[in-house]
């Protein structure tokens, strides 16, 4: 089975890059931040590949580059350097040598987000089955029933009240908002879905049915998904393999059960005992 | 520029049509550029005219940088040629364009310079329809940013406009917007119409005549040549509705001055208290008046 | 380290085994722990392997390794694929690993690691799902197994969570072997079960015997060593290796 996502030597610095950024940045120097020019190196040669319908978890504190990795794929920021191969049915797609348009089709047609700040993925100007209405307009569906049927489809299946389908998502509950964004994401089916701490912050009730969700999706619709978290119990249960990533390198890589119970990196023993 | 272009030598101490040749010149040119991208808002510079933003300056400068004395004008506002705004560009281009003749005849107009309405009499291919144009963007209700506005157009990315049209059934059961209804034009460009009616965007499409659209202030100039496709924005199972002045019992209403009844009306207020339906377009109800006056006096 | 039981083998093995050690890094304390070393053992289709030895000479350690729950730190893992092939299980991809597990290598630990929340029976479902089988086909086998393990049905509806550890360790077991693996690895798969329920548990193991499957497996109580193992590896108690190189490592360098 070939991967549907094959990503190499993704860096992100943000600042005027000068040639120690790398050698003076990383888990062994303790920071991020280029001691020579001040740039944050936010990600740096992160490669990875996935496969059709995986769970990959990215695992890492905040500053260690894991959102950045999974918003330079989903097109919100623009990598420094570094290569991204995306199959579909028919072709493989160069990431970052395609122009706006192209990866704008990607973004509506093939890809999902949800992030963790339900005010990025949700217009809470329009309601919540008018969230779902835009992704599919933005995929040509052009018929007012088939979109309102479509959209209530969706709110059901994650278990939105469709009676509340016409109301602001400002009016719901975080966890109702994920799942508004959830719906969202999947309107088009997408072959590949990103997760950015999508239960950060949320009741343990809350997130446990929101995982669950996730993971009937995974089963129902064979979506790949890359799923980021600093939480271990998302990642134990979500996903097949794990990257651990700190100041904005992957230190250590492997799948899931192995990362927990014999991690290898100094820094991955920590988390592990910390949180077990 | 060509280094051997001389400007004619002035007649008074203006050029004709107040624009000096220069900035006429280049109002042309981005006319056949609007022309040559249907519904593209073409950037111009838009000069400072003797009188306020929002009077029509757009309009007036398409009218001026294309008029010659042979032209025959007419400037209506709001379907009348005799309200102030119309009756002060008309004089302004009498004034400053001398041998031009001007009329109120849709029909005998080469050139019509026209605010929130589309005459009712059909137009031809020998004559321009320039529109006064406040709002030149209708991404600009779920955009914000002119540049991303911007790259919304290039991709014909229109998803967010049609949510809001989405949104609008979703509350009221009906598409609200009245007046500058979002047009695609030639299959790609949304272009806001200018604040014509609905009843009017039909008009647009496949129309005999060019359609200039001028924004001063915003100073852009879009096109939906003749010939052109402009299609309302609407779902595929919820047609597109006008204005039908139908009565409470579904009777269209005709004109309380002239009779018709396949004309845009307006509504009056009397001051006994009741209300009256009279055609919005002055023109087409004299047209109409004089013509069943005729039928009375012939047998 | 020799095996105790001796039998003659005609068929090839499943797996081969030869060098094997794990030992800890642990960089907090700065410390390395050994886990298990020289570790030797063949197995065969249609046989049980069972590993013995005392508490701490890394019988469990052993397992995890061939599933690469744990990294080994030194040598190799022979299996022998059903297309004929024969891959280290050292030195596989994580890709060609995830694979084998949902396809030929099942793992029955003492402790039930299953999605939360989700109903018995689809938890013991789930590896035949992962196989393609549509969700009913597989909560249809997964009943018919929950019966022969003797788990009550009123319990199937339900999410194991709540159960006793008996009924907990029922469920695990159907959960391992309903995808009917090639290689089976058995961590103490009776430690908290009843005479009656183990009775069972001993019917499918030799069942699966019958049916071909190999097991490797870790018995608390000799006396199931005695009644099922075909063959009885003792572990002795680890050494350190003098220089630790991960197996990995070693493959890609």
């Amino acid at each position: 089975m070939k991967p549907i996502l094959e990503v190499q030597g993704l860096t992100r610095i943000h600042g005027t890059e000068c040639p120690s950024c790398l050698d003076m940045t990383g888990p062994e120097h303790n920071t991020n931040v280029c001691p020579a020019c001040g740039s944050i190196v936010a990600a740096a040669n992160v490669s990875f590949s996935l496969q059709p319908g995986e769970i990959l978890g990215i695992m890492g504190e905040s500053g260690s580059g894991k959102s950045t990795v999974v918003k330079t794929l989903y097109f919100d920021q623009a990598p420094t350097r570094g290569k991204a191969c995306f199959r579909d049915d028919t072709r493989t797609h160069d990431l970052f040598e395609l122009n706006s348009a192209e990866q704008r089709w990607l973004r509506n047609h093939r890809f999902g987000m949800v992030y963790q700040n339900p005010n990025l993925g949700l217009n809470f100007s329009i309601s919540a089955g008018g969230n779902i209405a835009e992704r599919l307009l933005m995929n040509d569906l052009n018929h007012y029933g088939d979109i309102r049927r479509r959209a209530s489809e969706l709110l059901t299946r994650t278990d939105v009240m469709v009676g509340r389908m016409d109301e602001s998502p400002r009016q719901f509950s975080g966890g109702m908002q994920q799942r508004v964004q959830i719906a969202k994401a999947l309107a088009t089916r997408p072959p590949l879905l990103f997760l950015d701490e999508v239960t950060t912050g949320l009741d343990l009730s809350v997130q446990a049915r929101i995982l669950d969700l996730i993971l009937e999706i995974q089963h129902e619709l064979d979506t790949a998904m890359i799923v980021v978290t600093h939480d271990l119990g998302v990642i134990r249960l979500l996903a097949s393999r794990t990257l651990v990533m700190k100041h904005g390198r992957v230190i250590e890589s492997g799948l899931t059960d192995q990362i927990l119970e014999d991690p290898q990196h100094a820094y991955t023993q920590q988390l592990v005992a910390s949180t077990l | 520029m060509n280094p051997n272009y001389k400007l004619p030598a002035a007649q008074d101490s203006y050029s004709f049509g107040f624009l000096d040749e220069f900035a006429k010149r280049e109002i042309r040119r981005v006319i056949l550029k609007a022309i040559s991208i249907p519904g593209y808002q073409t950037p111009y510079a838009s000069r400072e005219m003797p009188m306020g933003r929002g009077f029509g300056t757009g309009g007036l400068q398409l009218t001026l940088a294309m008029i010659g004395p042979d032209d025959t004008l007419k400037v209506i506002d709001q379907g009348s040629d005799d309200s102030v705004n119309a009756v002060n560009l008309r004089k302004f281009a009498e004034l400053t364009c001398p041998g031009v003749s001007t009329t109120e005849s849709t029909a005998d107009a080469s050139l019509i310079q026209t605010r929130h309405r589309v005459p009712e009499t059909a137009l031809r291919e020998d004559q321009v329809l320039n529109l006064q144009v406040p709002y030149p963007d209708p991404l600009v209700i779920v955009e914000p940013s002119e540049a991303r506005r911007k790259v919304m157009h290039g991709e014909g990315d229109y998803a967010r406009l049609l949510t809001k049209l989405y949104e609008d059934l979703v509350q009221f059961d009906e598409i609200t917007i009245s007046h500058r209804y979002p047009t695609r034009v030639n299959g790609h460009y949304v272009i806001d119409p200018s604040p014509i009616p609905r009843y009017d965007v039909p008009r647009l499409h496949q129309a005999k005549a060019l359609m200039l659209f001028g924004a001063g202030r915003e100073k852009k100039i879009y096109a939906v040549p003749p010939y052109t496709d402009a299609e309302p924005l609407v779902f595929d199972d919820i047609p597109f509705r006008t204005e039908n002045f139908h009565t409470a019992d579904g009777k269209r209403r005709p004109c309380a001055r002239c009779g018709a009844t396949d004309s845009f009306l307006d509504e009056l207020n009397l001051e006994t208290g009741g209300k009256a339906w009279q055609c919005s377009d002055t023109d087409y109800c004299n047209r109409q008046l004089a013509a069943a006056n005729d039928r009375e006096v012939t047998p | 380290m020799t095996p105790i039981l001796e039998t003659p083998f005609l068929e090839t093995p499943i797996l081969q085994i030869t060098g094997l050690a794990k030992q800890f890094s642990l960089h907090e304390q700065n410390e390395t722990v050994p886990s298990c070393s020289e570790v030797a053992l063949t197995a065969f289709p249609g046989q049980l392997t069972a590993l013995t030895g005392p508490t701490g000479a890394g019988k469990s350690s052993v397992l995890k390794c061939i599933y690469r729950t744990y990294l080994p730190s030194a040598g190799r893992m022979d299996f022998h694929k059903a297309n004929g092939t024969v891959v280290d299980l050292a030195r596989i991809s994580e890709q060609d690993m995830l694979q084998l597990r949902r396809t030929e290598l099942g793992f029955v630990t003492q402790f039930l690691h299953c999605i939360p929340r989700r109903p018995a029976e689809e938890v013991v479902a789930e590896p035949l799902i992962l196989r393609g089988l549509t969700l009913s086909e597989a909560v249809e086998q997964a009943r018919d197994l929950l019966t022969r393990l003797n788990v009550p049905e009123r319990l199937w509806r339900l999410p194991p969570a709540t159960f006793s550890g008996g009924e907990k360790q029922r469920v695990n077991l159907a959960r391992g072997l309903i995808a009917q693996p090639r290689l089976l690895l058995l961590d103490e798969p009776t430690a908290s079960l009843d005479k009656t329920t183990t009775a069972r548990v001993i019917e499918l193991i030799r069942a699966f015997k019958q049916a071909g499957v190999a097991m490797v497996a870790i018995f608390h109580d000799p006396e199931l060593v005695a009644a099922l193992a075909d063959v009885e590896y003792r572990l002795a108690p680890p050494q350190s290796l003098p220089q630790p190189t991960p197996a990995l490592e070693t493959a890609s360098s």
